[in-house]
């Protein structure tokens, strides 16, 4: 569904992705995986048309994006939870919702949607009139996934989900992600925490300073020894 | 139903105020005229710094354009005025948008020292168009008629103003509660994620900037044949502040923190002033040098230190004494209430 080709891309004079194969399947998840500093947002960057590729393409169903911007992307069924959360705290729950559907123009569809998030996120629902500001943590990132997901995409980009939240609330989460997955949305899961995400993921890929070093089935990435030296932790 | 009814009085005292104050207040109409002005102004200053979170510390020359572009339309060309002040507002938009391209690359500080510099450079390049600008020596812009009406004195021009006002917080209204307001509040909260969203930022700063410039654009307009007066020199870095100062005492991102701001920043040297007169003719310390020259300064004093109260203890602005009154006043009813009940059962 997802094909990264060569892409190399850069922030002014400094490259921050070089030459970077991916793929991801229709109905996968495929973690990406990689130290500070690997190139794990500049990729969902990418991918999202905010950043364009210095070199290589970026295709979705055969199509090139790589030089289509946001507004465009998103349409054709391409979002994103962007890191740190970045929910609007100024607006309450349901206008920061809203805002995930800014591009969409069919409003019965969008209802639909509205009810399927609030069921995917009951705490969302209880909290629709409350600004984004008051929410906790984990509330917040709760929100970022559902107004990602209010675009109603076929491939949800996903950046660092788990940062900074108690095990109990990435517990929830994850089984949110695994369930939206199930439903038939593909995800890109970019994640520090590499234990999760290879038992969360189909298939994963790990860079390494902006280069891919290493990709496989997520359950052979668990086993191999370097993975388990380096990201593993042991 | 009780507070439609307020509105309704609160607006015919406003509507009865020029007919009703005497003379001696001539002064006071001229201060009210000028401060309406102003908020136009930072209603419009408020929709790009408030919601859209994009800092102008210029946005005087706006105002000072649409004043030469009001004037060389009505008064050269020979356009209605009533025509001339809405095209100036169009016409400061347009600089506007151009100028909201720069700020695409710039945020934070560096937005506010390019305006800086671009509030310093339009009166310097009006300047330079004496046949149209007068240069630094100025022009007089006519004083509009309308069936017959001239308005030459600052109560009939305050109609003007009112009506100007109204219709221009009626749109503001609608703007902040529609989509693209909602767009640029996103915008201001989180860049990264509003443009995930599909929110293209170019499209919404520089719209951000084009409103904001046709609110000073017009004000800029009814200024100038209000005054009857102006020069490139009047639209600097002094106006500019004071509407920056405004939507920030008043309260960000509302209209009526900006109507609030700009009246009582245009009144309250008045008041201090009063104060300060009071002080030096009451006749206390009038044996000591020191003191009384304290009274006689007291009034720039007395309004900084009543700015930093403000900012201090309001830091939402002033209309968030409203919100914490009702609060008070709420909590006050509930404790009365707790208390009645056991004294009832008594
Ligand atoms: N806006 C930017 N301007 C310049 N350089 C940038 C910018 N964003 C990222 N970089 C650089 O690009 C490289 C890759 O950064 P990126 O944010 O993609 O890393 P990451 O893998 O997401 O790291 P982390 O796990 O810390 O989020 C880094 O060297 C970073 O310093
Ligand atoms: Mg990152």
């Amino acid at each position: 569904m997802l094909k990264l080709t060569n892409v190399s891309a850069s922030y002014g004079r400094i490259e921050a992705l070089h030459d970077i194969s991916l793929e991801v399947p229709e109905g996968k998840i495929v973690a990406l995986l990689g130290a500070n500093g690997a190139g794990k947002t500049t990729t969902l960057r990418v991918i999202a048309g905010i950043l364009h590729p210095t070199r290589g393409s970026v295709t979705f169903d055969g199509r090139d994006i790589s030089r289509m911007e946001t507004e465009e992307i998103v349409p054709l069924g391409i979002a994103m939870s962007p890191e740190g959360r970045q929910i609007f705290t100024g607006l309450t729950v349901a206008e920061n919702l809203r805002m995930g559907s800014y591009t969409r123009k069919d409003k019965a569809g969008v209802e639909r949607d509205l009810e399927w998030v609030l069921s995917l996120f009951p705490r969302l629902k209880e909290r629709l009139n409350q600004v984004g500001a008051t929410l906790s943590g984990g509330e917040q990132q709760m929100l970022a996934i559902a107004r990602a997901l209010m675009a109603r995409p076929r491939l949800l980009l996903l950046d660092e989900p788990s940062l900074g939240l108690a095990p109990m609330i990435v517990r929830d989460i994850f089984t949110i992600i695994r369930k939206v997955n199930s439903e038939g949305t593909a995800v890109l899961l970019v994640e520090q925490n590499a234990n999760l995400a290879l038992r969360t993921a189909d298939y994963a890929y790990i860079l390494e300073t902006g280069k891919l070093a290493m990709h496989g089935p997520a359950a052979e990435l668990r086993r191999n020894p370097e993975v388990k030296r380096i990201y593993l932790g042991g | 139903m009780t507070r439609k009814l307020l509105y309704v009085i609160g607006f015919a005292a406003v509507l009865a105020l020029p007919q009703v104050l005497p003379e001696e207040l001539n002064w006071l109409i001229m201060l009210l005229d000028r401060a309406l002005m102003i908020a136009i102004v930072a209603i419009g200053l408020n929709i790009l710094t408030g919601n859209a979170g994009q800092i102008s510390l210029g946005h005087a020359a706006f105002m000072g354009f649409g004043a030469f572009v009001c004037y060389g339309l009505t008064d050269i060309i020979g356009v209605p005025f009533w025509f001339s002040v809405p095209i100036a507002g169009f016409v400061a938009a347009i600089l506007g948008w151009g100028l909201g391209f720069p700020a695409l690359r710039l945020s934070g500080h560096y937005l506010a020292i390019a305006t800086l510099g671009f509030g310093y450079a339009i009166p310097q390049i009006l300047n330079l168009f004496e046949g149209w600008t007068g240069g630094w020596t100025g022009v007089k812009p006519s004083v509009p008629t309308l069936f017959g009406i001239s308005f030459s004195s600052d109560r009939a021009y305050f109609y003007l103003i009112l009506v100007t006002l109204v219709v221009l917080v009626w749109i503001a209204r609608n703007i902040q509660r529609s989509a693209v307001g909602r767009a640029f509040i996103a915008l201001r909260d989180s860049e990264v994620a509003a443009q995930a969203m599909g929110i293209s930022l170019a499209k919404y700063k520089t719209m951000a900037f084009a409103i904001s410039a046709f609110y000073a654009g017009v004000a800029g307009g009814l200024w100038a044949h209000w005054l009857n007066y102006i020069s490139p020199g009047n639209f600097g870095f002094g106006i500019s502040i004071e509407l920056f100062t405004i939507i920030v005492l008043g309260g960000l991102g509302t209209v009526s923190g900006a109507i609030v701001g700009a009246l009582f920043l245009g009144l309250l040297p008045k008041l201090t002033e009063i104060i300060s007169l009071s002080l030096q003719r009451s006749g206390a310390f009038a044996d000591s040098f020191f003191m009384q020259n304290v009274f006689k300064n007291s009034n720039q004093v007395l309004t900084g230190v009543i700015l930093i109260l403000v900012v201090l203890y309001l830091p939402m602005g002033l209309v968030d004494l409203w919100r914490k009154a009702r609060v008070w006043w709420e909590t006050r009813r509930q404790a009365a209430g707790r208390q009645a009940v056991p004294r009832g059962v008594k």
